[in-house]
């Protein structure tokens, strides 16, 4: 084509020069004179012809780029692998004094948690996700192996989540699996690179005992009542939580994978309705017999919050345990467990940053300052029930914590954070009991946590 | 009486799958196509041709100052649906990485540079999916490189899906400038 091209605009430009060439007498005969009108022609003919080359040639690139198109999108999905490994990990350093109830700590630096997952996409409609924690792990190894001191070294190994989905439709999929409970967000949502604090909040430990995960199968969904509004749901049934309920709460009660104490099935759920993006608030229960006989039940409700408002935003999670003629099993577990927490973040990046260190190259870097207030508090056989934040009204025998948290974190990129808090607790431990988590010590907590 | 209950109750699997097996099924990965995204961004058009550009080194040096970043991308195709002789506005398709694995989206663009619509092409991570919902993806409508096109400024953020935000937000803002170098006028950009 383009050789074509060439050698018209050789003759074309070689005919133009002789013509200019020829002397003037003869081009003025009438004889010349048809002769230029049949040039004349020759030309508009070339001229067509080669815009019809031109047009013919714009046509084959449009192909080619359609082509090109083509051969991107089948070479993006050939590419994209169908699974994906990732995770998080967190380094914390906690400096508490003692307190009156010795609940300190002196400046320990916790290789906290290294986590893993892997996902895979198996079809359009058939996906796997886990989630392998390492937390505090230097060291795995069998008993046999007996070296000196081992046991000093390890650290725990558990899978927090394992399940499969089977996708029907938006609003109902099945889900199969080791399954986080989904019972108040936190637990759902407790990766250290998502979360603002370096602490899990007082609620999400001691009574609910996240990260609480269990064996099952149930449903999934989410449905759009109006076009800004969305209300998603999860409920499961699962093997539930043992008989182990202990003085501090219910965190020894979460199950194994492979058994049922009772052979009686729980069902856990939480469905959040969200009239807006970035607005949510959740219900959840908690259902199912605890002990091995299967004859006395431990039923929960919570519930939680999202709110934003520009770069304001406002999460918390309340948390309620009943626990059944608990005084049969034990007089140190407690009769009923609850609590709360409230948080704010605020985000938001000093423009005169943008140029140091902390911002330059970074698209979106932010710092959050973050103010939290929450408790538990675990009432036990032969008290009236109390309320979390009633300490010095106790009567009898129950224990309630408090804790007052001001941070401040910076995201240099959103996978990254940098957390720096000051944590104030308080608690009233009735007799023989003992604090939940830290009594009264006041102390520091950093810490830093990458997603990968 | 008993055992009349327990084979009663042992239906109830089997009527679950038999519900089940009426609905109608979705896919996780793929939502639309490109053709059909391409007649929901313009409904009455006579024609949608493409133009893929090979962007000279002035032309990515600009896309790249505008966006503050470096830009690998050099080849970028837009669509131009037509009316007979009016514009009816631009489409360009991107991939852009959420946390491990590419967002395939389209990004439409009115004549006058602001977005007109987005919609996810294909999700293809297990978490982090809410992006595609339409709902989220109205915020983007209207905007234009004089807005921050931001998490957590004028983009409401989703609790999980954060990168997901922070990936789609940051492809729209690239469609703009892509677009702005183009066939648009320079317009001041918010950082």
């Amino acid at each position: 084509m383009r050789v074509m091209r060439k050698v018209f605009r050789g003759s074309v430009g070689t005919l133009l020069v002789f013509l200019l060439c020829l002397p003037p007498g003869l081009v003025a005969t009438p004889a010349a004179a048809v002769t230029m009108e049949e040039l004349e022609r020759q030309i508009q003919g070339l001229q067509k012809q080669l815009e019809e080359l031109r047009q013919e040639q714009a046509l084959q690139a449009e192909a080619q780029q359609v082509a090109a198109i083509e051969r991107e999108e089948a070479l993006i999905e050939q590419i994209t692998p169908r699974f994906s490994v990732g995770g998080y990990a967190s380094l914390e350093f906690e400096d508490f004094d003692e307190g009156r109830t010795g609940g300190g700590s002196r400046g320990i630096f916790d290789q906290q948690r290294f986590i893993v997952n892997v996902s895979s996409i198996v079809h359009d409609r058939v996906r796997f996700y886990s989630e392998i924690e390492f937390e505090g792990v230097s060291l795995i190894s069998s008993p046999d192996e007996g070296q000196e001191d081992e046991t000093a070294r390890s650290g725990e190994l558990e899978v927090e989540q394992a399940y499969m989905d089977f996708l029907i439709a938006d609003w109902i999929n099945v889900r199969a699996g080791a399954l986080l409970m989904p019972f108040g967000r936190f637990n759902l949502l407790h990766d250290d690179n998502l979360r603002d604090l370096s602490d899990r909040p007082l609620v999400a430990r001691r009574v609910i005992p996240t990260t609480w995960t269990d064996a099952g199968v149930g449903f999934f969904g989410e449905f759009t009542p109006t076009e800004s509004s969305l209300v998603n749901y999860e409920v499961y049934v699962t093997n539930g939580l043992t008989q182990f309920l202990s003085s501090r709460g219910l965190r020894d009660a979460r199950p194994s994978f492979r058994t049922d104490n009772n052979n009686n099935k729980t069902v856990v759920g939480r469905m959040g309705i969200s009239p807006w993006p970035g607005q949510e608030v959740g219900v959840s229960g908690y259902f199912g017999k605890f002990d091995d006989q299967g004859d006395h039940a431990l039923s929960g409700v919570a519930g939680d919050w999202t709110v934003r408002v520009g770069p304001l935003e406002l999460i918390g999670e309340y948390a309620f345990f009943d626990v059944e003629d608990v005084a049969v099993f034990s007089t140190t577990f407690p009769r009923d467990l609850q609590g709360f927490y409230a948080q704010a973040n605020l985000h938001f990046f000093p423009p005169f940053l943008k140029d140091t260190f902390l911002g330059r190259n970074f698209d979106s870097p932010t710092f959050t300052l973050v103010g939290r207030i929450g408790g538990a508090d675990l009432d036990f056989p032969g008290t009236p029930g109390t309320f979390p934040g009633t300490i010095g009204a106790a009567t009898g025998r129950d224990v309630d914590e408090e804790r007052v948290t001001v941070g401040l974190n910076y995201r240099p990129v959103e996978a990254m954070v940098f957390k720096a808090e000051f944590q104030w607790n308080e608690t009233n431990p009735g007799p023989g009991l003992t604090p939940l988590e830290r009594g009264d010590a006041f102390g520091i907590i950093t810490s830093m946590a990458l997603g990968f | 009486m008993l055992r009349t209950v327990r084979l009663g109750l042992a239906w109830w699997p089997s009527l679950i799958i038999l519900t089940l097996s009426c609905v109608p099924p979705a896919a996780a990965t793929t939502y639309l196509t490109r053709k059909e995204a391409l007649q929901l961004f313009f409904p009455g058009a006579t024609r949608v041709e493409a133009r893929t550009t090979l962007l000279s080194p002035e032309q990515r040096k600009a896309v790249q100052a505008r966006l503050g970043k470096r830009v690998r991308k050099r080849v970028i195709t837009f669509y131009r649906g037509w009316q007979g002789d009016n514009l009816l506005g631009y489409a360009t398709v991107l991939n852009e990485i959420g946390k491990h694995l590419p967002i395939t989206f389209m990004v439409g663009i009115d004549p006058g540079g602001r977005v007109t619509e987005v919609v996810i092409l294909a999700y293809r991570e297990s978490q982090g999916g809410e992006v595609r919902q339409r709902r989220f993806l109205r915020q983007y409508r209207g905007k234009a490189l004089q807005d921050h096109i931001r998490r957590g400024k004028d983009i409401v953020n989703i609790t999980g899906a954060t990168l997901s935000v922070q990936s789609v937000s940051y492809g729209v803002r690239k469609a703009l400038v892509f677009w702005e170098v183009l066939y648009g006028t320079k317009a001041p950009l918010r950082r």
